[in-house]
């Protein structure tokens, strides 16, 4: 148990280190990208060719394989974010706070594919390219919030106020999100009229690549959020010797202190 | 302490009643406009009465936030505030100030605008029944939500600019339950249906909303002087 | 499933390979965008790096001529 709580204790203040994290982070992209790229291999073949067709959406059902990870994955990042909000808060690690900011654009860059994906699915199966569906009011007004924390994070010229004014943004955002959700709902259940269609429940058959395609989503995701945090990392250390080192910029210093 | 604060706040409140007064001209020209927009006819009105209050309402609170907090913000008197009394104080005597100086007079003058909107209309021969009470209730359980999240948003952006867009782009999306319910009180009295679920669902909010925000804006507060 | 329906996908074809393109745009997209801020950051570390090396030649000529 001892060892257990060390193992852990190490591996939190290692990912506290800009300088591990940036290092290591570079070993890792290849063997996540070769995975990535297998992953939707796999999943294209299932989604695109090899699933069987829905009996009342037909081929508009091969979205989903799209429309699901991305839904998934814009709310786990949001999740992530205010995570890392609350740990950059409660113990001042400023690789939380990076992690953060960096989590904002894809989250919403994945929330956006979410609601494109989710509109043209519409026009076959609802007849239209925007219903109030529940769900899909939800994303967008979760797009809102991703754009309301990048919009607040970007207008402080202070970067460490920028981080805890947007912490605490992203903690608020989260707390909310169920809410949000929750009477989204009960709203939508109050116009049901205008909902002409549901898109259904999931067939065993479709299952198996609807995994495929979020795990490969979340291993993209991950290997995004690794180099938007790598940038971060360049943007918030860039007066530090080792990361000039690191981009190739070393020998010049080195030269110019000793000579 | 926090009675202390809050006789400060309403005195400079008082100090600048033309500023405070702006918030209520904006609602109810607001609503005024729509019957230019869309159309006179009482019938159609009352159908968007709901939607239109309440959303001119969200916009007149979250418009008046600027003169409760920018002016303590630029004076430095802030940051003085922070050092006298707790964070927590300092946001509720803010909020319940904003509240009783914008957010009150909002739902005193809503039966103005009940009538502008023929929310009480009836077709001929019908019985005319009195929606405005309800709204005024929905209103008074909705306002004091506006105020506290609103804090929360403007005390975020009080360090980062001046820019009013900004709290509202990040405030509004978190207003959508508060409007969904409120709204949706007015829709079911209009419709002769049970509203008791809405009014506890806001009331529910806005006690979440008390125990919750004060503490939060008080730490954004204290982000934006440090 | 032969090539003919691969690509017509039914009559959905549309809306299933704009989802597909979108989807793959918009990821490239914030690839581009990564590297276009990648190498705004390259300049800017350079030009801290230079700062940084001048000031420490000012530095030892200051000792030099103290």
């Amino acid at each position: 148990m001892a060892s257990f709580s060390k193992t852990a204790g190490r591996w939190f203040h290692q990912l506290g280190s800009p300088k591990w994290f940036y290092q290591k982070s570079v070993k890792w992209l290849p063997w996540l990208w070769i995975s990535c790229l297998a992953l939707f291999a796999f999943g294209l073949y299932y989604s695109l060719w090899a699933s069987p067709v829905d009996y009342q959406q037909g081929n508009s059902v091969r979205i989903m394989y799209i429309h699901v990870p991305t839904a998934v994955l814009s709310m786990v990042a949001y999740l992530a974010m205010a995570v890392c909000a609350v740990i950059g808060m409660v113990w001042k690690m400023k690789m939380s706070f990076m992690a953060m900011r960096a989590l904002a654009p894809i989250g919403a860059a994945f929330t956006l594919i979410c609601l494109f994906t989710g509109s043209l699915w519409g026009i076959p199966t609802w007849g239209t390219w925007w219903e109030w569906d529940a769900r899909m009011t939800s994303e967008l007004v979760l797009l809102f919030l991703y754009l309301g924390f990048i919009a607040l994070h970007s207008s402080f010229s202070d970067r460490t106020k920028a981080d805890n004014a947007a912490a605490i943004l992203a903690i608020v955002g989260a707390i909310n999100i169920p809410i949000i959700y929750g009477s989204v709902k009960w709203w939508n259940t109050l116009h049901q009229a205008y909902s002409v269609t549901k898109k259904g429940a999931i067939d065993p058959q479709m299952q198996t690549p609807l995994f495929i395609m979020i795990a490969a989503f979340y291993v993209l995701f991950i290997i995004l959020v690794i180099i938007r945090l790598r940038l971060e990392i360049m943007n918030r250390e860039a007066k530090a010797k080792w990361l000039q080192q690191e981009v190739g910029l070393g020998q010049e210093s080195n030269a110019g202190a000793n000579g | 302490m926090f009675l202390t604060l809050l006789k400060r706040e309403l005195m400079l409140a008082r100090r600048n009643w033309v500023a405070v007064l702006i918030p209520l001209f904006f609602f109810v020209i607001v609503v005024s406009l729509f019957p230019f927009a869309v159309s006179p006819e009482a019938e159609f009105l009352q159908q968007i009465a709901a939607g239109v209050v309440w959303v001119a309402a969200l916009l007149a609170v979250l418009l008046s936030l600027d003169l409760f907090y920018r002016g303590d913000f630029q004076d430095g008197s802030l940051e003085q505030l922070l050092i006298m009394a707790s964070p927590i104080q300092v946001a509720l005597s803010k909020v319940t100030a904003h509240w009783l100086v914008t957010g009150l007079p909002l739902v005193l003058i809503s039966p103005l605008l009940a009538g502008l909107m023929h929310l009480n209309y009836a077709p001929n021969g019908a019985v005319e029944m009195n929606h405005t009470p309800i709204m005024m209730l929905s209103l008074l359980l909705g306002t004091p939500t506006m105020c506290l999240l609103g804090a929360i948003g403007m005390s975020l952006s009080l360090a980062a600019s001046r820019n009013g867009m900004l709290v509202a782009v990040m405030i509004l999306p978190l207003y959508v339950p508060i409007l969904i319910f409120g709204s949706s009180v007015i829709t079911a009295s209009l419709a002769n249906s049970g509203y008791n679920a809405q009014i506890a669902i806001l009331a529910a909010i806005l006690l979440f909303a008390l125990v919750l925000t004060p503490y939060t804006t008080g730490k954004a507060l204290k982000v934006a002087v440090s | 499933m032969n090539w003919q329906e691969f690509f017509s996908m039914g009559d959905h074809g549309l809306y299933v390979w704009w989802s597909y393109g979108l989807t793959l745009l918009t990821i490239l997209l914030l690839l581009l965008l990564f590297n276009v801020y990648r190498r705004k950051l390259l300049v800017k570390i350079k030009m801290q790096q230079q700062e940084q090396s001048l000031k420490a030649r000012v530095v030892k000529t200051e000792n030099v001529s103290g």
